[in-house]
Order: structure tokens, then C-alpha cells, then sequence
């Protein structure tokens, strides 16, 4: 009698599972509000930059215009608190680099004469905002003014050199773990955004170079930024 | 240097908090002392008619004019007024935050409701042809012959004596449609409005969505009729923009209060808004703006007839607003191909978990663009084919009060009293009003009962043969009726799954006793027929 009662089951669920089903819905589980989003609770995305150095007369002196560049590549976490505030935190990776004129009055970081040269900065870069969004919305990331602070650990310090030699061949030169770099560098940060495009700016408030022993690497970077959304 | 730096990067901080930016605003205010009000001036001769038929006050406080007083008040500290409501006591304005602080110490004003960004969800329309393919023939008689619009257009029945208000986009081309020509030559075009652009008559501009609603409801070209109320009047009012930063919920309401003031019996809007300003759980009929105001137009005798949306496949899933509003009849879409739920078509319920939409038609239509007969696809159409077949059954119910009639087009519906929220009640059925006999549905299934489960078990001669072909189809199956409907009810009487199933064999459905609770219900309908199971 059993072993008949779990055979008639066993053919009953075969029943159920052999339903053609055309439209099914599932109110309940479409009922449960969701907490992740551009504008719910928690929101996380992945996000690029790319900055360029505003120079002054002094940095102009021995940097050269418009090729230095700051590449970022971050993750970022939003926590709501309401329509208008959240905090965000960020951690991206960044690639600085700066090329330096080659003339004959090059000091920085020394008189030698390249075909090329540059500083090339890696950075690991943690940092907080407070972010204030304009405008009542549904679930979008809307227009918004970040102001925040970062923190940068700067992994990797090199200076690098190109020169050609003989036979059409590239020497390429790399000095790496540069000691007169400082380790670590703070600054503020803001951004305006629309959705997923915002400007940036950037400003150091630490010193690169330990003790002055050379002008200071541009404080303003100005950028762009492209937030990968869903 | 490094200071002027630095001073620029704080001014870069600044810079957004110093613009003092305009923002648009309700300013609602306390009363309406002083204001005389002579009724039978201010409203047309057919809105007179419809209040005096449904009982409802000529007088009204709410139809009352604002106090100029208040109004100029307002505008001596903000000069930028844009629209003042009846409705609400109301008077919106571009204003700034000072504008907006001084505003709010006037003594007769009782509250400043900012109105933020937003935009309208309008359905795409596809490219026109002039020529209509075997198919798109057919689905041109079909979206008339599933609302059994037929026995209306035998009867003579087409909406004449009813007056019926297209919010839309814009209706360019229109007056040159032949599918409107004879509305047009016999003056049945009333009056028109651009609330966009708050001056001039000329709606005739913008995108063509409003025109091809327009043909849903009313349209006929030679002997290939489009919608049902060909005899109907009309008034047609431009609230939509493409995509606007702001003001069409304003748009919206302003064109109500016009049309009731003209007379209207029934409003269609086919439109919605969505997930640029709202959340899915804001869907409730009370947060929304247009919601309040679609509510008011019913309390004011107006059918309000929408659109339920087009969000049904992607992430916002439920329904738009004002089709959440709980007096506004939300129209679903059906597939002409299968006669159920279109997979574009917005789910119900609402957030507070009412039944939306309330009826359903053809979401896939033809209708008449500005070079000729056209597809294209939305509930933008299903819509305007309620809003017409409804001037229809108002035509023969005279005084029938808007939401009796909005109750007796739920009723008609081909499932009623079955529902769920992918169709409500259905296709409305016009053998409902024409004939109005209750024919007897013999059971077309039955549920038995085991220890175990519960089993749907449909009748072995209406199971369709597998191999049958185009000539085998059925009127019925328009309407989706070749499928089983089964949902599962909670004890609030709320659904908590619902199912469409194709039958090809007698034990159509087994539910395990083991997954429902006492208290649960089992709704069924196959072939007109519904029976309920408590488990």
C-alpha cells in the first residue's frame, strides 16, 4: 500500500511537471523590494577616469603639456541614506605619468638629456565622499556633487628614459622605486556628475617629492569620468 | 601659485551651491473666500448634461476659480506662473528658494509642493507602410472582433453623443487623415489644446503617437474600421513632449480640467510615467501627482481610461501611474498571435496590491499613421480600443455614472469574474451590453480532490487537437480562450502566483496539497467557466 501511495505521487509530481505553462508570475517574490540599485540602499559599480595635469608657469618649466595623464580604474560603493545624501567610498588603481621636456636647461631629476623621459606613478588610491543629489528620482543615479578626500599609496615610482641608438634600435630605461618620491600622498576630491558621466577634480595637498629636491609635480588634475552601470 | 590652485579647486566645490536655480512648484493655498462662481457659464452645454445625469454637484468648491488675490500675490514674488488648478486650490511657478520662502509666509498659503524632473514613457511607434499584409489584415479585424465590436458596428452603436479626450504626443497629419475625415467634416472635433506650450490651438504637431491612438479609438478608412466610436465628438489636447525635463504631470491635469470643463465623458491617455521619477513601490495611486489628479477627474464624472505600460520585460516590470490610480479603468495588452498577455505589457498589482490592469485588448494593432494604415505595438493602443468600445456602451447607457460604467466593462470581460494581473478581467466583451442574456456555461473542467493534491481535469472533448490548423481556430481563441487560467489567492484575497496553461490532455494541473495552506484558494477558468477550490 506504501510503495502504491509513493507511486502515485511520484506519477502526480510527473503531472505537475509536465504542465505547459505559457505565462507564469510569482507575485510574492515580485513583492520583495529590492535593496541594490543606483538609488536604493547599496549600490556598487565599476568606474574609469582619465584626468590631465593642470600645470603652472613652474611646472610648464620642465614638464611638457597636454601628454601627461592620470588613468584611473576603480570599484565603487554608495550607501543611500536618503534622495538626496549618500557617502561613497572608492578604491581604483591609477596610472600617473608625467613627461618631462628634454632641453638643454633640464634639471628634473637630472641634467641628462633624453630622447624621452617621464615619471611614471602607480598609485593605489582609497577614498570617502559625501555625495548630494539634486532632484527627486526613481532608481537612477541622477545629478550629484561629490566632495571627498583620497589617500594614495604609491606602489610603483619609476622613471623612465627613451633613447635611440644605433641602427634604428630603442634603448628603453626604467629607475624604479625612486627614493625621493614620497610612499604615500593625500588629497581632496569633487565631482559633478550626470548619471554616469561626471567631471572631475583632484587635489593634492601632500607633497611628492621628499624634502623640495625638485618642483612639485602638478596638485590639479582635472578629468573625466564614465561610471560602468548597469 | 599652489594657493591660487587651491582656490580654484574650492570654488570648483562651490560652484553648483551658488547657482540659485528656478525650480517649478505647487503652491497650494488655504481656501477660496470671495470668489463668485455661475456654473452654467463657465462649463459647456454637455458638460452641464454629463454632471446633471451622474448627480453631480454644478457647484462645486473644487470647480470654483481661484482668489486673484491669492494668485497675483504669488506672482508679484515669482513672475513665472504657469498654470493654476481648480482641482487643488493650486498655482505652479518657477521659483527660487528666497521666491519660495517668502511664498510660504503669505497667509493664505497652506503648502509648497516641489515638482521634480520627470519625463513620459510613450510606446515606440514602428515604421509606417501603406500596404497591409495578409496578416496585418487580419489583425485589423481582430482587434475590432476580439472586443466582439462587431455586434456594436451591426447594431449601429459607435459612440455617437459621447464626447471623449485624447491626451497625447501630438496628433500631426491628423486633419488630413481620411480616417478622420468625416469626424472632421461634421464638426465632431470640438476643441483642441497645446498645454505644452500653454498658448494656441494647434495640436496638430509633434510625434504622430496621438494620431495613431486617435484611429484605435475612432478611425475608419474606406470599409477598414480601426476603432469603435467613429460617431463619437472629440477633444484633443497636446500634453506630452518627446522627453521634457518638466511639467507634463502639470500638462496633465491642466487638460483634465479643460476637458471636464468641456464636456468630456471620457478621457484616454495613453501614457505613463515610470522609473525616471518613480519607484515601482511608489505605484500605490496616492504617491504620484497624475495619480490624484486622474482621481479627481473621475470624482468629476470623466471615464478615465489608460494605458497600463510597455515596462513589462524589462526591470520595472509593474505598471506606470496614472494607470495605478485606483479609479482610472488600466488597459493591459494582448497578443494577437496567442490572444494572452504580450510580453511587453506591464504586470499588476499596484504597491498596495489592487488588481491592475482592469481589462485588456490588442497591445499589436493597426493603426492610421499620417501616409496610411500602419502597425505598430504598445497598450498605447490597447487603450484608445477600450476608450472607443466604452463610448459605445455609454452611447446606449445615457446617464450611466463613469464608474458604473467602468464597473460593467470589468464585468464584461472575458474572464470575469476570473482575474489576475497580466489581464485583469480580460478583453471586454460588447455581447455583454448587446445581448445582455446570461447564458449558462456548462463546466468545461472540474477539480478533484486526492489525499494528496488537487487536480484540474478539463473536459476531453473541448481538448484541441494537436495537429489542427488555421481553419480549426475559433473566435474564442482571440481572447486567449483555448488556454487554462489558474490563480492562487491568498486569504486578503490577494494573488500570490497565477498561471496560464495550454491544454493538450485532461489532467491539465496537479498542485500538491503539501505547498498551500489552509486558507489559500484555487481559482480556475477555462472556456468561460470559473470555479473556486479552498484549500
Amino acid at each position: 500500500m506504501k510503495s502504491l501511495l509513493t507511486l502515485m505521487i511520484v506519477c502526480l509530481s510527473f503531472f505537475a511537471f509536465s504542465q505547459d505553462i505559457v505565462l507564469s508570475q510569482d507575485v510574492k517574490s515580485d513583492s520583495i523590494r529590492p535593496t541594490n540599485g543606483p538609488n536604493l540602499k547599496n549600490y556598487k559599480h565599476l568606474y574609469v577616469g582619465l584626468g590631465f595635469p593642470v600645470f603652472t608657469n613652474e611646472e610648464v618649466n620642465y614638464l611638457k603639456p597636454g601628454t601627461s595623464m592620470v588613468v584611473d580604474y576603480g570599484i565603487r560603493y554608495k550607501r543611500r541614506f536618503n534622495n538626496t545624501f549618500a557617502l561613497l567610498a572608492d578604491l581604483s588603481v591609477n596610472w600617473a605619468s608625467y613627461k618631462i621636456k628634454q632641453d638643454d636647461g633640464k634639471s628634473v631629476p637630472d641634467t641628462v638629456v633624453n630622447d624621452k623621459a617621464k615619471f611614471q606613478i602607480n598609485s593605489l588610491t582609497p577614498a570617502l565622499f559625501a555625495r548630494i543629489n539634486v532632484g527627486k528620482r526613481g532608481n537612477y543615479i541622477g545629478n550629484y556633487l561629490d566632495l571627498g578626500a583620497y589617500g594614495n599609496w604609491n606602489w610603483k615610482k619609476s622613471y623612465k628614459t627613451v633613447n635611440k641608438i644605433d641602427n634604428n634600435q630603442v634603448e628603453r630605461n626604467a629607475i624604479n622605486r625612486l627614493s625621493y618620491i614620497e610612499p604615500f600622498a593625500y588629497g581632496l576630491m569633487a565631482r559633478i556628475g550626470i548619471g554616469r558621466y561626471a567631471i572631475s577634480a583632484r587635489y593634492r595637498m601632500s607633497d611628492l617629492f621628499k624634502d623640495g629636491i625638485h618642483p612639485e609635480l602638478p596638485r590639479l588634475t582635472l578629468g573625466l569620468e564614465l561610471g560602468i552601470l548597469k | 601659485m599652489k594657493s591660487v590652485y587651491f582656490l580654484f579647486f574650492l570654488w570648483l566645490l562651490a560652484a553648483p551651491t551658488l547657482i540659485k536655480a528656478q525650480q517649478p512648484c505647487w503652491v497650494y493655498f488655504t481656501d477660496k473666500k470671495g470668489i463668485s462662481f455661475e456654473p452654467k457659464k463657465y462649463f459647456d452645454p454637455k458638460a452641464i448634461e454629463r454632471r446633471e445625469l451622474q448627480g453631480i454637484p454644478l457647484n462645486d468648491p473644487t470647480d470654483w476659480p481661484l482668489n486673484e488675490q491669492y494668485v497675483s500675490g504669488v506672482a508679484s514674488i515669482t513672475d513665472s506662473t504657469l498654470f493654476s488648478s481648480r482641482w487643488f486650490n493650486a498655482v505652479a511657478v518657477y521659483a527660487t528658494d528666497d521666491q519660495l520662502d517668502r511664498i510660504s509666509r503669505l497667509p493664505y498659503v497652506s503648502e509648497i509642493e516641489k515638482v521634480e524632473l520627470l519625463t513620459s514613457a510613450v510606446a515606440s511607434l514602428n515604421d509606417f507602410d501603406t500596404t497591409l499584409s495578409e496578416d496585418n489584415e487580419e489583425i485589423l479585424k481582430n482587434q475590432i472582433k476580439s472586443l466582439q465590436g462587431d455586434l456594436f458596428i451591426k447594431a449601429g452603436i459607435n459612440g455617437k453623443g459621447v464626447r471623449i479626450a485624447i491626451f497625447d504626443v501630438g496628433f500631426p497629419g491628423s486633419r488630413e487623415n481620411p480616417a478622420f475625415a468625416q469626424i472632421i467634416s461634421e464638426g465632431r472635433l470640438i476643441a483642441t489644446h497645446d498645454f505644452t506650450k500653454r498658448k494656441g490651438d494647434n495640436v496638430f504637431w509633434g510625434k504622430s503617437h496621438g494620431t495613431n491612438v486617435w484611429s484605435c479609438i475612432a478611425g475608419k478608412v474606406g470599409d477598414k474600421q480601426i476603432g469603435l466610436a467613429t460617431g463619437a465628438e472629440f477633444l484633443l489636447a497636446k500634453t506630452e513632449v518627446n522627453r521634457e525635463p518638466f511639467s507634463e504631470e502639470l500638462h496633465w491635469l491642466a487638460a483634465a480640467e479643460w476637458a471636464d470643463k468641456n464636456g468630456a465623458d471620457i478621457i484616454n491617455s495613453s501614457l505613463g510615467y515610470t522609473k525616471d521619477r518613480y519607484f515601482p513601490w511608489s505605484m500605490d495611486g496616492k504617491t504620484s501627482f497624475v495619480a490624484r489628479a486622474a482621481n479627481m477627474a473621475a470624482r468629476k464624472g470623466m471615464l478615465v481610461v489608460n494605458a497600463a505600460g510597455n515596462e513589462g520585460t524589462d526591470s520595472w516590470h509593474v505598471i506606470g501611474t496614472p494607470a495605478d490610480a485606483d479609479s482610472v479603468l488600466s488597459i493591459g495588452g494582448i497578443n494577437p498571435e496567442t490572444g494572452i498577455h504580450t510580453g511587453f505589457s506591464s504586470y499588476g498589482p499596484t504597491a498596495d496590491k489592487r488588481m491592475k490592469p482592469n481589462v485588456c485588448a490588442y497591445g499589436h494593432v493597426v493603426v492610421s499613421g499620417s501616409g496610411g494604415l500602419v502597425t505598430s505595438q504598445g497598450t498605447s493602443f490597447a487603450s484608445p480600443l477600450v476608450a472607443g468600445f466604452a463610448a459605445c456602451v455609454l452611447q446606449v447607457n445615457k446617464g450611466m455614472k463613469n464608474m458604473v460604467l467602468f464597473h460593467e466593462i470589468e464585468k464584461s470581460g472575458s474572464l470575469f469574474p476570473y482575474f489576475d494581473y497580466a489581464h485583469g478581467f480580460g478583453v471586454p466583451q460588447a455581447a455583454y451590453f448587446v445581448s445582455r442574456d446570461k447564458k449558462f456555461i456548462e463546466p468545461t473542467f472540474t477539480i478533484v480532490e486526492t489525499t494528496d493534491s488537487v487536480n484540474i481535469v478539463v473536459r476531453k472533448d473541448l481538448i484541441r487537437k494537436a495537429d489542427e490548423t488555421a481553419e480549426d481556430s475559433h473566435d474564442n481563441d482571440l481572447i486567449g480562450e483555448k488556454y487554462l487560467y489558474y490563480n492562487i489567492m491568498n486569504s486578503k484575497g490577494v494573488l500570490d502566483s497565477y498561471y496560464v496553461v495550454k491544454v493538450s490532455e485532461p489532467n491539465v494541473v496537479n498542485l500538491m496539497r503539501s505547498n498551500y495552506t489552509s486558507g489559500e484558494t484555487l481559482n480556475v477558468h477555462y472556456q468561460g467557466y470559473t470555479l473556486s477550490y479552498k484549500f
